[in-house]
This record gives structure tokens, C-alpha cells and sequence, in this order.
């Protein structure tokens, strides 16, 4: 603009300047400006970043509109030919380009050509993906999928050829059968349509957010007329009446002797169809929806039919490894032979393209997609949902969903399952309900298994044979709700279910919770609704003492629930995996650093901060009822534990454990034979102990989990019970890795001073566990804080939090006082201990898994205690035994990872195997060995990264990995192939300990890629390189360790690289050895 | 300056008009998309509009030369604007809508604070982070109805359409050190108003 300077507010004109600067694409300073003005500084700085937002996001917003724009519109005004295709007319256009009829010249037939607009095109990477699914489809040939001629781009405009398939899409059908014939279908051309007409055309819902990204009617051309043999009302038709004898349609799939009748059947049904055509169009004209009377069980077998072809459809295709990723009713086309056909195979874009998460077209897909697929992730099992929501459209002839904005709809989908198909319509068959509500499950597992499981079940129910998707009860429904996928509970996902939960036990009449509802403050419709159904139940308990009791006995289940809500969340999180090799050790004095592993970032303080108020009106609640309702209450408590934990709050999740740990063993006083009870008190302990070592107190850690194993064993009939068992394992093997949790260099110093024996067998005999004699020949000793013993005064021991917590406790009445002396003895031989301790684990999983063989728990806890056992060896420097465990391990994983590949926790496990160090000091063979292992790993980790971009988990591991085999390259002397791997390692660290800036594993991570990189700028020469990186890691561990000041561990790290800073700062810092060379 | 654009439209005639309203049209979309009702987003093309508004200021260009009270390009988006409306009047069907005008212009808070609001918030294009969007979203809404419906407007017209200061003057018919004024206080609030936002703070914007 020209406008003058002088009659301006001087800010103002130096504004305008700056925004100018921006809409260049500079990044001009803010510096610069007050520089150059220092009279106007203090303005400047209160102006431009809101300034610089502003223009950030008007670009932003104009790139939106502007792309929606290129989506909707057409491609461009005419066009006659493309490539080898002339284009005969439109037949339809919709949020990703334009659908032409056209003739492939050289072969002389009818296709339909798919053009996409330019801006759904978009970058290179995307159209190699486009053509690569495209050609993936083409190879797919089945009597119901569309087949694929080929792709192809011609003038910049890139398209697809298929069959041109004579039909009308399955959402046109349900409109018409549904009683909302698609205006589309009256005789008027689209694409002829000026824009003052569709302006005219009154807004419905429907147009407001379209919901097919393709056109929804390739027949609708009355110019085409002559050459098609029905449109929506026809096919509507077929579907309604077309059957014979009470047979469904016949489907192409059929067997030989079916297909011989169909063209019969078809004729007869077509021609029965229209005759009848007008008298519906008149029934339906005057009185509106009144043809849903026609519905018949000739309706619903007809569905059931074309579902269980579509799903015999995708089965196929699944097994030649394409998805389909866009299963939607505008996708499935049925011909006038009564077949049904998808189309847009494998052509669905990504949700995270750029630019189009606003537009309809993604409403539409987001309508049918699975709650894992809002996170990329897709699978056959989404196919699956997906398709189970058309069912359910065709069978309730309304969208399962019908939320039109897309963050209300994604919350939906995640928290909520569609309404009961039989509360919509009473006459839908039950084995129908019950098949669709399996088929969309909001957790994958949940569902089919795969698609032919679906298609199977649909035809047992039209062979009237019992289908095998069991009903779900209210009590699985609610779990399920709560058991989403855990990539979708992060933040938000996680804060929506907390809040549905505290609503719900709001519900019971209580107005304390309103606080904690304020906390969250976040999702008002949800909370508006639970509102008002919560008003209602309080007005309903107030009016009527009668009713309350009803609400009373009601919301003790509502407590179960929520209980069952809180488990599975933290299942979900869990079962994502923890990383175990996250941390390296640069040096053995400093295995100390592995000590403070913290992980998962998913839950907020605020979700723990929630939950804490919500227990305090569980536990009043509880208080005042009987004992069911006090383990809920306990449970409760150790799942606010099991969120404290993730935290990394550790302090305050010891001390919730223990209150939950003295509620178990109230409730355990109560029914001493309940062993599940025995096992929760057991695996509160380990928790403790993991929290107590989490933060450097490996001696409560120890002790911790001694009580642990001392509950388990001596508890009668509780070794007898299966998971007494697991828990035992996995106390030993939590024991035998506490060094690499706690820095048991520091142990064992203070043990070479012990001197008395007690040794455990070291014939390495697998002991069976239950016997006491047994179990107190190998117990470690116990080393209890406070009983006297030299030990604890040793410079690793803790007073903070956790020991006042062990040592408030009693000494653990249940458990037998030990053989005397034994606080002292023990540690003399203690690689023989720890062999024995690995030993005693891995035998418990293998007595189990003689037992169910092919439980998946069961064998990852197996690889795991393999895994330990590969810490074990390298504690003991045994590095044969390590070397043998860690093959064993991976071999494990391995087998896991093929058996399940649709889970990532045996990948992630086996990466996270792959980065473990084989022992103290490898020899060549070894590193080089230990390299291609770390290659592995890396490989998986892409994998994991690329299927799962936002867990922050799967990034710090693809980051260790590398560091790992930065570490390795750099003692191979291969210096620039080592600083690039260490560049790549922090490019992911960097942003997960900026993110997680309290989450100190995140912390070390990077720390320690930086003092890697700088010990290779030592090697090269450059100094003052170093120093920089070496600095930078000094300033991050300051802060870590100034927020953990009682953490020696991290101290005694941070001392180590300031030491290593005055090394280098002398003249002679080139020829100091470099740590990462000699390191292991 | 606005008369040789007046004396090139009078002797220009048609092509004149067409050739300086091509200049416009990029400004002109980025007005019409910021304030096109999102209802009618896909439904409506903003080129059509742009397009239709053209219709109107080539038949109405002599009302123009020859009572030319503003900028140029002040009346070509005010034309467009009118158009605008009545195209928002036509497809949501509603009858005459006195207030019409005004909840297009300046006027009414909600319209451009929706935008804005839709505009900040769509920065976060994650699914997972759509509950947070709408709770990111909520909050803006509520700071920025706080703000003076002239501040508003005024931060829309410099930011989301792009205009300099004399042609916010002549907008808000306003004089041009006030509108200059206008605008910094403007934005010196928004950046309080923002500063209040705990996830705005946190993001690196």
C-alpha cells in the first residue's frame, strides 16, 4: 500500500513493515526493530510476536480456503482427452477431483477415469504414494472389487483408469430406502447445474459436510439415460423387494448352483421392482417416510448379503496386502445385476495430509474411519470397522455417527459406540446388531479378526445358523470405551475419558467433583450432556427415595466401571512397551545414569491431579459400603499409583501405593484366601521398588521387592495359582535388573565388604518355587532399612520418601523372619546369586508356559526374563551367558513379532532387545555383531516411527538406536559416519526433552548424544566443538539433576562431564581418551 | 494516485476495469474466504462470488467515476461485500434478514471472531489434538468477544485481508491517524488477550 507516514502511529508503520517482511516469507527479527527504534522498543516487543502470529496464521488460513477451494472446483473447465482417454462426459466430481466416463482409445472400452485435483495431488512423495496403491489395487482381481486399469498423469493432472461399473453408491440407496431421496437424483447434471442453483438449493446437513470425497452417482446423467438400466430408487428397490422364494439376492460369490438361478432371480426381481416403482414414489411423496414399512427381512438378508460379499471382498485383498482405508457407502456400488462393488481401492489419502483437515471430504472419511486410523494407523482391522459402520448405515438407515464437526466426531468415535441398532429400529435382527456391533468395536482387538471372520458370520445368519460374534455386556462395553487404542488416548483422548468417568460417578449425587470437572474444563459438549443427564438423575433421586436407591445401586456398578476404566487406560499405556535399553552406559562408573528411567508422557499432571480428587470421593463413598466396594476403592488407588508413576512423580506414587498396599491388606485380613489379593499386595511392592530405584533409592527398591517375593512364596497355595507365579518371575527378574535400574556397581562395592555366606545354589538347578526350603535357600538377603546393618549408612542411602515409607511399615508379618544373619550374608557370591535368581525366573515361565503354551503374556515375560538375564551376565561379566540370553531373547521376540504382526509391543520389545549391550567390553567380534543388531533395531524403529509418528516412546528408542550405533562406529574410528548417526539421534531427542522437559529419561538420552558427538569432535580436532556440545549436555543435566537433587546418580553423572569439560579446556584435551571409545 | 485511476477507468472502459480488478482479486479471495459463512464452505466457490461481484462493478463503474467518494479498491470490496451477503441471504435462506448487513460487517462481534478464532485454532491439524483444538478454540472465541468490535475488525481488515491503513480508514470511516492508533491498540490487547492463553504460550507460534 502507499499510504504516508505522517499522519501514522510510528509502531503502526514499522508494523506494516514487518508484516510486509513476513507475507515475503522472511523471519525478520523482533531484535532487529528495537534495535534499530530502541525509543519504541518496549512497544515493539509488546506488538510484534502477536503481530507475527497473526500474519503466520492468516497465511495459514488463506492456504486452507485456498486448497478447499482447488478440491472443489473442478480441475478445469473442459476436458476432451487425457492421454490415451476420451473423456465422454462428467459424471460426477467431489472433494478430490472429477470422475469422467471416458473410452480408452487403443482398447476401445468404457472406463471411468478418476482425476485428482492438483491440490489433492500434492507433493511428489504423495503421488508416488498414490501411484504405488494404485498399482497395488490393479492386481487385486475379484468378482466385487472394481478393477483397476492403471494410473497414469498427463499434463500435471494425475488420474486412474477403472471399469466403468453402470451402479449407484450404497449412500445414495440408503437415502432413498431411508426416505431422503438424494436431490441429486432428480434428472438435473451436476455438473450443468449453475452456481446459482446449488447456492438456491436449501442446506441441509448433509451438503454442509459431504460426506463422500467421491461423486456419490456415476448414473446420474440423464443424457446417459438410455445406457443405464437403474438409478438410486431402482437399486433402492432391489435391495427391498429383489428376492426370490425368500432367498436374499444372489451374489457373484455364491456357489456355481446359486449363480445358475441368479440371472432368473434378477429378472424376476427387477422386473418385479418396477412396476411397483411409481406406487412407492406416490406413497412416498404424500406421506413422507411412510415406505419404511416396506423394510422387510428381505431388506435386512439383502444387506447382510452385500456386507459379507464386500467383506469376502476385502478379505481377499487384505491377503494380497492391500487395504482399502476408505470403506464408506459411497465407495461400495451396487450394479443392476444386484452386485456389489468397491471401488477406490487403497486410494484414501492420509488424514495428516496438510490443508485438508477442515474440508467436508475428511468429515466424510473421518464418518467411517477407525478411532486407530485418526493416528495413520491403518490395518486390516479399520477395514473392518469401517465396514461394520456401513452396515450398520444400511441397517439403521441412518450414519452411526452423525456428528458434522470434526472434533466432536473424532471424540465420539473414540469415547462412545454407536447407539444400539435395535433401539432405532426394534424389527433389525439381533444376530444382525450383534455382528455390526462387533464388527465396529472401538478397540481393534475387539473386532473380527479379520474379514473373513465377518463375511462368515453374515452368511451364518442368512443360513439362519447361530453367528459367533457374542454380545458384548455392559460392563465389556464400558471397558472397551475405556480401552481405546492407546496412540488415541493421548492428552486429550486420556482427559475425555477421566472426565467421562468422573461424570458418571458424579452422577451418583455428589457436587464435589464439580472441582475436579474444572480442572479438566475442557470438552463443554461432553460436559454439558453429562450434565444435564446428571441433573436429571439428581432430580430424579431427590423426588423419589425409591429411584435414589435404584441410582444408589447403580452407581456402585458405575464405581466398578470406572475402576475397570482407570485399569484398562493404564493397560492401554503399558502395553505399549517400555523401553529398557534406553539408556547407555558411556563408562561403567556411570551405569549409575540408567538409574532415573522415566517414561511415558502420555497422562498429564492433570489427569493424576483428577484422579486424586476423584479417589477422595471414592474412598467416602467406599467407607460407608461393604468390601466389594473397598477394593474397588484400593484399585483405584493403586492405578492413581501406576499414573503418579508414569509421571515420573515417584514420591508421591510411593505414598499412594502404600495407602493402596495397607487397603489391600486390610481387605487380605478380611479373606485370606483370596490369592489374587496376595498378588496385587506383591506387585504394589515391585511397583514401589520400581519407583523407590526410579528415583536412586535402589535399597528400598531392593527391599521392596524382597517383600514382594517373600509374600509370594510364603503364602500358602499362592505359588499354586498362575499368576503367582508370573509375579514371582517377574519380581526375580526385576530383581536381577535392579543393577541396571540402580547402578549396582555401588552394590556391589558395598557387598565386597560383606563377609558372610548364605549362598544360593550355583548349580544353577531351575528350583520350582513353591517350597519355602527352596525359596529361602535362594532368597537374596534382605536388606532392610533399619535393622542395623552397616550397609544402609553407605552413600546410596536414601531418606527421602521412600524409605520413610518402608521403614513405617512393619516388618511384613507374613513373612518369615529369614535365617539370622541373613541382612549381612549373601553378597559375597553374588554372581552365583544372580544366576540363580535369572534361573529360578526363567524356569517359573517355562512351568507356565508347559501349561497354555500359547499365551502371549506368558512368552513376552519369558523373552523379557531372557532379556534380564543378558543384564545378569553383564553384571556378573559372564559375556557367553549374555551372549546365549540375548540370542534366546531375540529369537523369543522374534517369534512373537511374526506371530502378532499387527502388534507393535513385540516389535518395539525386540528393538529395544536388539540395542542391549552384549557385555562390559566386547571384543571386535562382538561390537561387530552388535552393530548389525543395532542396524535391526534402527530398521524397526522407522517402522514403528512411521506407523506411530506421535508416540513419543518409539522416537526414543529410533534415538538410542542410533546412538547406539554412533557409539559403535565411533570406536571403529569411523568418525563421520558416527557424527552423523549422533546428528540423527539428537534430531529426535532433542524435541522429546524439550517436550518432556521433565521426564529425565528423555534428558539423558539427549545428554548423552551430545557428549557424544562432542568426544568425536575431540577426535577431529575441533575443540571448541566439543566443548560446545559438552557444555550444552552440562547445562540440560544441571537442570535435571537441580530438580532431583537427592538423585546421586545423576549427580556423580554431572560431576563426570564437567570433569571431562576441564579435560578438554586444557591445551592437551586431543589426547585424553574419549570416554564413548572406551566404553563397552 | 486515485485520479489516474479514476481517469484510466473512465478512458480505459471495460478492459480498464477488468485489468485492475485482476490486480484485486487476490485480496479480494482472501476477503471473501475469511468472511464466507463456513456453512456454505465447499458449497460455495469464493471465485464465483468474486466472479459475480465483477458482474456487478463493470455495470455500476459510472456510479463510481463519476462519484468517487473512496479508494478504488475500497469500493470493488465493497461491492464484492454486498455480493457477499446476498449470496449468504440466497443459499441459508433466510428471508430478509435486517440484520444482515450488519452481521457481515463490522458490527457483529461473533462473525469475525469466529474466523479468527477458526484460524488460530487451525494450526493444530493433528485428530488426536481435535478436543484440545476445541477447547483452544472456546477459549479464543471467549478473549477475543472481549475485545472492542473495532479493534476486531480492525485486525482483520490489516491481517486476514491484507489492507493498508488508508483503506482501513476509509472502511471504518475512520480518519487515518486513528485508524493507525486503531490498529496498535489493537494489537497490543490481542497480544495481552493471547498472553492469558496458557497453550498459546506453550506453542511455539
Amino acid at each position: 500500500m502507499t499510504d504516508t507516514t505522517s499522519d501514522r502511529n510510528p509502531v503502526d508503520v514499522l508494523a506494516d513493515e514487518f508484516a510486509a517482511r513476513i507475507r515475503e516469507g522472511e523471519a525478520p527479527s523482533i531484535d532487529e526493530y528495537v534495535a534499530r527504534h530502541p525509543e519504541l522498543a518496549d512497544d515493539i516487543r509488546a506488538t510484534f510476536p502477536s503481530i507475527a502470529m497473526m500474519e503466520k496464521l492468516s497465511r495459514k488460513e488463506h492456504t486452507e480456503r485456498k486448497f478447499e477451494r482447488q478440491t472443489s472446483r473442478l480441475i478445469s473447465d473442459s476436458l476432451e482427452t487425457l492421454g490415451d482417454f476420451q473423456i465422454l462426459r462428467e459424471i460426477g466430481r467431489g472433494g478430490m477431483g472429477i470422475v469422467y466416463e471416458a473410452v480408452e482409445k487403443s482398447l476401445k472400452r468404457r472406463v471411468a477415469l478418476k482425476v485428482l485435483s492438483p491440490g489433492v495431488a500434492g507433493s511428489q512423495k504423495q503421488i508416488q504414494r498414490f501411484n504405488r496403491e494404485a498399482e497395488a489395487a490393479a492386481r487385486l482381481h475379484h468378482t466385487n472389487i472394481v478393477p483397476v486399469y492403471g494410473v497414469g498423469v498427463e499434463r500435471d493432472l494425475h488420474f486412474f483408469a477403472m471399469q466403468f461399473i453402470d451402479g449407484v453408491p450404497l449412500s445414495d440407496v440408503i437415502r432413498f430406502v431411508g426416505g431422503r431421496p438424494e436431490k441429486h437424483s432428480r434428472s438435473e447434471q451436476s455438473g450443468s447445474r449453475s452456481l446459482a442453483d446449488r447456492l438456491l438449493a436449501p442446506v441441509t446437513n448433509d451438503d454442509a459436510c459431504p460426506d463422500d470425497a467421491w461423486p456419490r452417482d456415476q448414473t446420474e446423467n440423464p443424457t446417459l439415460d438410455s445406457t443405464r438400466c437403474f438409478n438410486a430408487e431402482g437399486a433402492a428397490k432391489v435391495l427391498l423387494t429383489g428376492t426370490h422364494k425368500d432367498r436374499p439376492l444372489p451374489s457373484v460369490a455364491d456357489s456355481e448352483s446359486e449363480s445358475s438361478v441368479s440371472s432368473s432371480n434378477l429378472t424376476e426381481a427387477i422386473a418385479a421392482a418396477e412396476p411397483s416403482r411409481k406406487s412407492l414414489t406416490a406413497t412416498e411423496n404424500s406421506a413422507g417416510r411412510s415406505q419404511l414399512p416396506v423394510i422387510s427381512m428381505k431388506y435386512w438378508r439383502n444387506v447382510a448379503r452385500i456386507c459379507a460379499d464386500v467383506a469376502a471382498a476385502l478379505h481377499y485383498s487384505h491377503q494380497h496386502g492391500v487395504l482399502h482405508r476408505d470403506i464408506k457407502p459411497a465407495n461400495l456400488l451396487l450394479d443392476c445385476q444386484g452386485v456389489v462393488w468397491v471401488t477406490d481401492f487403497g486410494l484414501a489419502r492420509h488424514e495428516d495430509q496438510e490443508g485438508i483437515t477442515n474440508t467436508g471430504d475428511i468429515v466424510g472419511t473421518l464418518r467411517y474411519m477407525a478411532p486407530e486410523q485418526f493416528n495413520g494407523e491403518s490395518n486390516t482391522r479399520s477395514d473392518i470397522y469401517s465396514l461394520g459402520l456401513t452396515l450398520y448405515e444400511l441397517l439403521a438407515l441412518r450414519p452411526a455417527f452423525e456428528e458434522s464437526r470434526h472434533g466432536p466426531l473424532i471424540s465420539q468415535k473414540t469415547n462412545s459406540t454407536p447407539a444400539g441398532l435395535r433401539s432405532i429400529n426394534r424389527d433389525i435382527p439381533r444376530d444382525l446388531e450383534t455382528i455390526t456391533q462387533k464388527a465396529c468395536a472401538t478397540n481393534p482387538a475387539d473386532r473380527y479378526a479379520t474379514a473373513g471372520e465377518l463375511a462368515n458370520d453374515l452368511r451364518r445368519f442368512l443360513e439362519d445358523r447361530p453367528v459367533l460374534a457374542r454380545r458384548a455386556t455392559v460392563t465389556e462395553q464400558f471397558v472397551r470405551w475405556g480401552r481405546r487404542n492407546p496412540v488415541v488416548a493421548s492428552l486429550s483422548g486420556v482427559t475425555v475419558t477421566l472426565l467421562a468417568t468422573v461424570a458418571i460417578v458424579f452422577a451418583v449425587g455428589q457436587y464435589r467433583t464439580q472441582a475436579a470437572l474444572d480442572i479438566v474444563g475442557v470438552q463443554k459438549s461432553l460436559l454439558e450432556e453429562r450434565q444435564a443427564r446428571l441433573d436429571q438423575s439428581l432430580n430424579a433421586e431427590r423426588n423419589s427415595s425409591r429411584l435414589a436407591r435404584a441410582e444408589y445401586a447403580r452407581a456402585e456398578k458405575n464405581l466398578q466401571l470406572a475402576v475397570a476404566a482407570f485399569d484398562s487406560i493404564i493397560d492401554n499405556v503399558a502395553s505399549r512397551g517400555l523401553p529398557q535399553s534406553l539408556t547407555l552406559n558411556i563408562g561403567d562408573d556411570v551405569s549409575g545414569v540408567e538409574g532415573p528411567r522415566v517414561y511415558d508422557t502420555i497422562l498429564t499432571a492433570a489427569d493424576a491431579d483428577l484422579l486424586e480428587t476423584l479417589l477422595t470421593f471414592f474412598d467416602d463413598f467406599a467407607g460407608q459400603n461393604q468390601t466389594d466396594l473397598r477394593l474397588q476403592s484400593a484399585s483405584a488407588r493403586k492405578r492413581v499409583g501406576d499414573i503418579q508413576q508414569r509421571l515420573g512423580r515417584f514420591s508421591e506414587a510411593e505414598a499412594t501405593y502404600q495407602q493402596s498396599l495397607e487397603a489391600f491388606e486390610t481387605l487380605s485380613s478380611q479373606k485370606p484366601d483370596d490369592f489374587q489379593l496376595i498378588i496385587t499386595q506383591a506387585r504394589i511392592h515391585n511397583e514401589i521398588a520400581i519407583a523407590a530405584s526410579r528415583r536412586g533409592a535402589m535399597w528400598g527398591a531392593v527391599d521392596q521387592h524382597n517383600r514382594a517375593r517373600s509374600l509370594l512364596q510364603e503364602s500358602a497355595g499362592v505359588m499354586d495359582t498362575a499368576n503367582g507365579k508370573l509375579e514371582l518371575a517377574r519380581t526375580l527378574g526385576l530383581l536381577t535388573t535392579i543393577s541396571s535400574r540402580s547402578g549396582m556397581s555401588a552394590l556391589m562395592s558395598l557387598t565386597r565388604n560383606d563377609s558372610t555366606n548364605g549362598r544360593p545354589p550355583s548349580d544353577g538347578r531351575p528350583p520350582d518355587g513353591r517350597s519355602r526350603g527352596d525359596s529361602r535357600r535362594e532368597r537374596r538377603p534382605n536388606e532392610q532399612p533399619g535393622d542395623g546393618s552397616p550397609c544402609y549408612k553407605r552413600p546410596n542411602q536414601e531418606r527421602s520418601g521412600q524409605e520413610r515409607s518402608g521403614q513405617e511399615r512393619p516388618d511384613g508379618s507374613r513373612r518369615g523372619p529369614g535365617p539370622s544373619g541373613s541382612s549381612r550374608n549373601g553378597f559375597r557370591n553374588w554372581p552365583e546369586m544372580f544366576r540363580a535368581t535369572s534361573d529360578q525366573s526363567l524356569a517359573l515361565l517355562k512351568e507356565l508356559l508347559e501349561q497354555e503354551p500359547s499365551r502371549p503374556d506368558y512368552r513376552l515375560e519369558l523373552a523379557i526374563a531372557w532379556r534380564n538375564r543378558a543384564t545378569v551376565a553383564r553384571i556378573v561379566n559372564d559375556p557367553e551367558m549374555g551372549k546365549v540370553a540375548i540370542a534366546t531373547a531375540i529369537q523369543h521376540l522374534d517369534e512373537l513379532a511374526r506371530d502378532f504382526p499387527e502388534d507393535p509391543v513385540y516389535r518395539f520389545e525386540l528393538a529395544d532387545t536388539l540395542c542391549l549391550r552384549p557385555s562390559r567390553n566386547p571384543d571386535n567380534e562382538a561390537a561387530d555383531e552388535f552393530l548389525q543388531r543395532v542396524r535391526r533395531a534402527i530398521v524397526l524403529c522407522e517402522d514403528l516411527v512411521a506407523h506411530y509418528p506421535n508416540v513419543p516412546e518409539y522416537q526414543a528408542l529410533m534415538g538410542t538406536s542410533l546412538t547406539h550405533q554412533a557409539t559403535l562406529l565411533h570406536q571403529q574410528q569411523n568418525f563421520g559416519l558416527a557424527a552423523e548417526s549422533f546428528l540423527q539421534a539428537i534430531k529426535l531427542q532433542q524435541p522429546l526433552a524439550e517436550q518432556f522437559a521433565t521426564v529425565s529419561l528423555y534428558q539423558i538420552a539427549y545428554i548423552q548424544s551430545l557428549w557424544g558427538l562432542s568426544e568425536i569432535s575431540v577426535a577431529q580436532n575441533e575443540p571448541g566443538e566439543a566443548i560446545g556440545y559438552l557444555e550444552t549436555a552440562i547445562d540440560r543435566l544441571q537442570i535435571l539433576s537441580s530438580s532431583a537433587p537427592q538423585n546421586r546418580m545423576l549427580q556423580h553423572y554431572l560431576e563426570k562431564l564437567r570433569r571431562r569439560r576441564g579435560e578438554l579446556a586444557r591445551p592437551s584435551a586431543e589426547d585424553v581418551p574419549t570416554p564413548a571409545a572406551t566404553a563397552g | 494516485m486515485e485520479e489516474e485511476v479514476i481517469n484510466k477507468l473512465i478512458e480505459g472502459g471495460d478492459a480498464a476495469v477488468a485489468e485492475l480488478f485482476s490486480e484485486f482479486q487476490p485480496r479480494l479471495e482472501r476477503m471473501v474466504e475469511f468472511r464466507l459463512d463456513r456453512r456454505l464452505r465447499g458449497r460455495v466457490d469464493s471465485l464465483d462470488i468474486i466472479q459475480e461481484a465483477y458482474i456487478e462493478i463493470a455495470r455500476r463503474i459510472r456510479d463510481y467515476t463519476s462519484n468517487t467518494t473512496v479508494a478504488f479498491y475500497v469500493w470493488v470490496r465493497q461491492i464484492t461485500w454486498q455480493t457477499l451477503v446476498s449470496v449468504h441471504r440466497r443459499h441459508l435462506g433466510q428471508k430478509r434478514h435486517p440484520n444482515m448487513e450488519v452481521r457481515l460487517n463490522r458490527k457483529n462481534p461473533n462473525e469475525t471472531t469466529f474466523s479468527i478464532a477458526e484460524a488460530l485454532v487451525g494450526q493444530l491439524t493433528s485428530p488426536s489434538g481435535a478436543a484440545r483444538r476445541q477447547e483452544d478454540y472456546d477459549q479464543l472465541r471467549e478473549a477475543l468477544s472481549t475485545m472492542d468490535d473495532t479493534d476486531r475488525e480492525v485486525l482483520a481488515l490489516r491481517h486476514f485481508e491484507q489492507l493498508g491503513n488508508n483503506e482501513v480508514a476509509e472502511i471504518l470511516e475512520i480518519s487515518r491517524t486513528a485508524a493507525s492508533n486503531r490498529y496498535v491498540r489493537a494489537i497490543k490487547r490481542l497480544g495481552d488477550v493471547l498472553a492469558t492463553l496458557p497453550h498459546f504460550q506453550e506453542r511455539d507460534v
